[in-house]
């Protein structure tokens, strides 16, 4: 998968999940590849584990618990840095270890 | 004006020592000293001055947990306002409808907010119906810049509700002279309320805080929660008030908690269940003790975990003192279950807290004896002052001391909580559930949290919400929503529950639900869920 399209299916999952907790139609508030989400407070801590979970689905790879975290996803272009790493080491086999132990626990 | 006088003294006290910092793990952190934040504070609230602020303005910040926050909130109190935190960047009306409720004077915005702001006024073409609203400076903002985050602060000016109120302006709450505090709650009807806390009571809480927590200026607290929640906003005010450093992150995921933890030598964290049920399922690392030494104690607030939780929490913060609290925004905080009890009381919400007295009424409103349910009704610190512009909600929720309870409390009012509870022959109150959350099912009187915590005894469950919904044949029939921890087998729950629960309390229905809505200070909405199941029983394919 190209880094644009990991980046346009992510937009969408945020936007996504934005509008979901929202109580009315109207469109989210804009956002850059580089803002802040989490920390800026546009993805609330509740609605972080929605986050996570949609790109489990979304890209069909496995996190590990200490794999979330702002570093990994406080913006689009960290959350698409971090899925193409999991995406290449899916495709290179390296993805090993005991699947129980990710996450969703 | 004792409040004022204690953060004038800390300012001066602790001048070159961290105040606080905005942490984002792992490597951005930047620190405000006391002298520092004393500095941005003064400038602030002599801006605010500049611009027509008097004692007992209601300023609103609208923004994101910063360090423009904590700035803009202080500046707030130096200068005798009442201060209004909140955060919604989701819900474009929820703001507007705030302002169509307490009709502040100042609203101190940041960037991408007044952004926010703008577009949703312009969305909901307000202008018409809330002449008000335009009148904050036409959104021009003035901006107050600060140099070391490099942030500005935006201050929109509503000149004209001060004044006498005129087209659709309510006259001013008498009340905000008193107030230092107003704190919003979602209010069962879904319009929110706006709480008045005094600023008597706010100190007053700060200092029974630091009385508790053994707070000094060697403290290190990590805030998670908004400053919007009296948790939150509790936790600022002692933090500050005993010279401590108050580190603050955005993120409830249990690696960064951790990480800062370690990096920040935290000391003390206050948290709801829904933070605590993450971590305890986050595996511990290698050098874990020696990673999290630094910390003291914890807190359960805002909610309660199951039993197996709470046991499974001492587990995994075993040397780490765990304090229960429970309030409601309109008492601030009611009650407390201190460490030494934790192991013997783990399911109870501890005593009443300093100041204040904690009653259990019937239908009457004679005092329950011990072990008998009834509501629980708040006494004390804590008693909000009112609801803001709301004498009809004000009046409901706090009322006269009754005859009952005139032994022990003499004057003010008592807050009826709508929390059913009992207490135990030792004064240690139980809290059962809210009174409108209560599901009548067979004749019988079941509250969510009874099954709920039944639910999460099982492994394999990670989180679960339970409603009742009308029912023609058993008045209320009981459904849950759950989330699963791997895989969830259905039919082994059923027997699970048909185990540990009578007949009655067994759920009609169980689904497996990937998340559980929740509100930002981590409650279940139960109201949402429910509107999902009433709204199913109205459409043609459902039997």
């Amino acid at each position: 998968m190209k880094l644009d399209e990991i980046k346009e299916i992510t937009r969408n999952i945020v936007i996504e999940i934005i509008a979901s907790n929202s109580e009315t139609d109207e469109k989210p508030a804009t956002f850059d590849d580089d803002d802040s989400l989490i920390d800026g407070g546009l993805i609330d801590s509740i609605s972080s584990v929605q986050l996570i979970e949609e790109c489990i689905q979304n890209f069909g790879i496995l996190i590990h618990p200490a794999e979330l975290s702002l570093e990994n996803f406080d913006t689009i272009n960290r959350i698409c840095q971090f899925i193409q790493s999991k995406l290449d080491e899916t495709n290179n086999g390296t993805n090993s270890g005991n699947k129980s132990s990710f996450f969703p626990l | 004006m004792e409040l004022i006088q204690e953060i004038s003294q800390v300012f001066f006290r602790y001048k070159g020592k961290a105040a606080t910092s905005h942490y984002i793990p792992p490597k951005s952190l930047i620190t405000l000293t006391y002298g520092q934040l004393e500095k941005r504070v003064r400038e602030l609230a002599d801006f605010l001055l500049k611009q027509g602020m008097q004692p007992g303005d209601l300023v609103m910040s609208y923004m994101a947990k910063s360090l423009e926050l904590v700035v803009s909130i202080l500046a707030v109190m130096l200068n005798g306002g009442v201060c209004s935190s909140f955060y919604s960047k989701q819900n474009p009306q929820y703001p507007l409808k705030l302002l169509s409720i307490a009709y502040p004077r100042f609203l101190l915005l940041d960037e991408s907010t007044l952004r926010n702001m703008k577009k949703s006024m312009k969305i909901a073409g307000l202008e018409k119906r809330y002449p008000v609203y335009m009148k904050y400076s036409e959104f021009e903002g003035t901006a107050f810049s600060q140099d070391l985050s490099g942030k500005a602060i935006y201050v929109l000016s509503d000149p004209s509700s001060k004044n006498d109120g005129g087209n659709e302006v309510p006259a001013i709450d008498h009340r905000l002279n008193e107030a230092a505090w107003c704190l919003f709650t979602s209010g069962s009807t879904g319009v929110p309320k706006g709480v008045l806390i005094s600023r008597k009571d706010l100190l007053r809480r700060a200092m029974t805080e630091i009385e508790d927590y053994e707070l000094t200026d060697q403290d290190s607290l990590l805030s998670l929660l908004p400053f919007s929640f009296d948790v939150g906003l509790n936790q600022l005010l002692s933090c500050i008030l005993s010279g401590g450093h108050l580190v603050i992150l955005n993120s409830w995921f249990p690696r960064d908690i951790l990480t800062t933890i370690r990096s920040q030598s935290i000391t003390g964290i206050s948290g709801v269940p829904s933070i605590w049920a993450d971590t305890i399922a986050y595996p511990k690392e290698p050098d874990f003790d020696q990673n999290i030494r630094t910390l003291k104690y914890i807190t359960v607030s805002g909610g309660d975990l199951a039993k197996n939780q709470l046991v499974r929490l001492k587990q995994y913060f075993e040397n780490v003192k765990i304090f229960k609290t429970y309030g409601q925004t309109e008492t601030f905080r009611s009650s407390m279950l201190k460490p030494f009890d934790f192991e013997g009381k783990m399911t109870s919400v501890g005593r009443p807290v300093k100041g204040t007295e904690v009653f259990i009424l019937n239908d009457q409103g004679e005092v329950n004896p011990p072990n008998i349910e009834g509501e629980i009704v708040h006494y004390g610190v804590g008693t909000m002052l009112g609801y803001i512009n709301d004498l009809g909600g004000t009046n409901g929720k706090l009322r006269e001391i009754v005859e009952s309870v005139r032994g022990t409390v003499k004057e003010g009012k008592l807050v009826f909580t709508g929390d059913r509870g009992k207490m135990d022959g030792e004064g240690y109150l139980y809290v059962l559930g809210r009174e409108d959350g209560m599901i009548k099912t067979l004749g019988y009187r079941v509250y969510p949290k009874e099954i709920e915590s039944c639910i999460l005894e099982h492994g394999h469950v990670k989180n679960a919400a339970v409603v009742g919904i009308i029912d023609e044949r058993k008045g209320q029939a009981i459904i849950a929503e759950v989330v699963a921890n791997g895989v969830l087998d259905k039919p082994s729950l059923i027997v699970f529950l048909r185990e540990r629960l009578p007949y009655y309390m067994i759920p009609g229905e169980i689904n497996i639900v990937e998340h559980i809505p929740m509100t930002e200070n981590g409650k279940i909405k139960y109201t949402t869920i429910k509107e999902k199941y009433e709204e199913r029983r109205f459409l043609p394919n459902h039997s």
